[in-house]
């Protein structure tokens, strides 16, 4: 299994946060909690957007999964987290790192 | 407030006094206290109540709640401090209630607006949100305040025009709704900065030129490389630091960031209209909420569209300040050079500066 996880909006840039995991390579203990919250969010039948009214400042999460051959994107603004889905996020926020910085090249 | 100055000569102001304490309507009194203050400011002073003590500005009146989240997430969680109650053992709590109140003391005195919803709606204010939330925003409804997660950000409630920033989102929700995408976006996130930096001004006595124009400083921690979240003045140059990369804003439509995060990049863009009103307001000089101030709240509140762009923009902005000020003012050229100078320069604003 492998995720891609990007939150932005906040500040801007300086809010933003990354990760690229390879949960194969991570520790047994982490990887089993990685697909369970995969599996708890029922991550695959989720609508690729869920968003409610877009609040300005407030935080958005993409995050793409890709597992046995299946790859599934979901984008969600910060109120639309709920239950296990909003635990994966945490997770997914806990690996996040700041940047890199969007926009073109100087 | 934004049509043209009445003719303040013709109604003497004993008359006019009697209009604002006794008028029956509110929208008498209302205009009858407008036109005293403005007169008085024509003539120099700040405010024509300092000798009157027994005569208040029409009905404003604030009424705030502050709540705590506890570090859950359930809102508006606990209520710890109510309007009119003595200050709590806990500082963020505090730092809000000022801040709510300052900016309400800001738009009412300023631009006689009655609350975010220019109709006295209460403002509450939840902190605490969550745990190590680096971030604080405006829901439509109240204020939320993360404590930040010490690294990179401190606690939300620590900046005046922070506070003003969210807030004033709620103020375009109420006015020109300006959609939270591509320049209508950065449109929304200037007037944010615009009103946030000119709430804090004003708070401390600031003239344009003693102003900083620095958005959130000491937001971020003391490890970051930073002096502050945004600059106004100097787009670009707020902070560039090893973890969290360069301050990306573009100081002109030149550099205009295409991109597709960040709303089509709100955050980024926004400096090109902020830069404009930092140039409007040195140019003009003294106090930045009196004229260009005036001016930018007038075409947000007036004039704009959902879906302006820059160039609406500057041609809401030029066309008041010659409502205002009259056309060809010094008010006026400074509005159009501000423009021109950052990039905004098609049609109205090209003819005007040409000229």
């Amino acid at each position: 299994m492998k995720i891609e996880f990007l939150r932005t909006g906040g500040q801007g840039p300086i809010s933003r946060r990354s990760a690229s995991i390879d949960v194969s390579a991570l520790p047994d203990a982490e990887a089993r909690e990685a697909e369970q919250l995969v599996d708890s969010a029922r991550f695959f039948e989720l609508p690729e957007k869920l968003q409610s009214t877009p609040m300005p400042d407030s935080f958005t999460y993409r995050i793409t999964v890709e597992q046995d051959g299946r790859t599934h994107t979901v984008e969600a603004g910060q109120s639309a987290l709920s239950g296990p889905l909003q635990e994966l996020v945490g997770w997914l926020m806990s690996k996040a790192q700041p940047g890199p910085q969007p926009g073109p090249p100087r | 407030m934004c049509e043209h100055v009445p003719l303040l000569c013709v109604i003497p102001p004993h008359i006019l006094k009697q209009i604002a304490q006794r008028a029956r309507t509110e929208e008498h009194r209302a205009w009858a206290a407008r036109t005293l203050e403005l007169s008085a400011q024509m003539r120099g002073r700040r405010t024509a109540f300092a000798f009157l003590p027994q005569l208040e500005l029409s009905t404003g009146t604030k009424r705030r709640a502050i709540y705590t989240c506890d570090h859950g997430t359930n809102l508006p969680g606990t209520l710890v401090r109510g309007e009119s109650e003595n200050p709590s053992s806990d500082d963020s709590v505090n730092r809000a209630y000022d801040g709510l109140g300052d900016t309400y003391d800001f738009y009412m005195s300023t631009y006689q607006r009655n609350s975010i919803d220019g109709r006295g709606m209460r403002l509450n204010a939840s902190v605490h949100f969550d745990q190590n939330y680096d971030n604080a925003f405006w829901d439509g409804r109240q204020m939320i305040f993360g404590d930040g997660d010490g690294q990179i950000f401190n606690d939300f409630t620590c900046c005046l025009d922070v506070i003003g920033h969210e807030l004033t989102h709620g103020v375009t929700q109420f006015t020109a709704k300006l959609e939270y995408q591509d320049q209508s976006g950065a449109l929304n996130e200037s007037m944010s900065d615009v009103f946030g930096s000119l709430i804090k001004q004003y708070k401390l006595g600031q003239t344009a030129d003693q102003a900083n124009w620095l958005i959130g400083e000491g937001l971020l921690a003391p490890g970051v490389n930073s002096t502050a979240l945004r600059s106004m003045k100097a787009p670009g140059t707020a902070y560039d630091d090893p973890v969290i990369g360069k301050d990306p804003q573009p100081s002109d439509m030149q550099n205009y960031v295409n991109i597709l995060e960040d709303n089509g990049g709100v955050h980024i863009n926004s400096s090109i209209p902020n830069r404009a009103f930092y140039l409007t307001a040195a140019a003009i000089g003294g106090f930045a909420w009196e004229k260009a101030g005036r001016i930018w709240y007038c075409a947000l509140t007036d004039k704009l569209h959902h879906n302006a762009d820059f160039s609406d923009a500057a041609r809401a902005t030029y066309e008041t300040a010659g409502t205002l000020y009259g056309n060809g003012s010094a008010e006026q050229t400074a509005v159009a050079r501000a423009w021109d100078t950052v990039g905004v320069s098609r049609g109205t604003i090209r003819a005007a500066v040409a000229a």
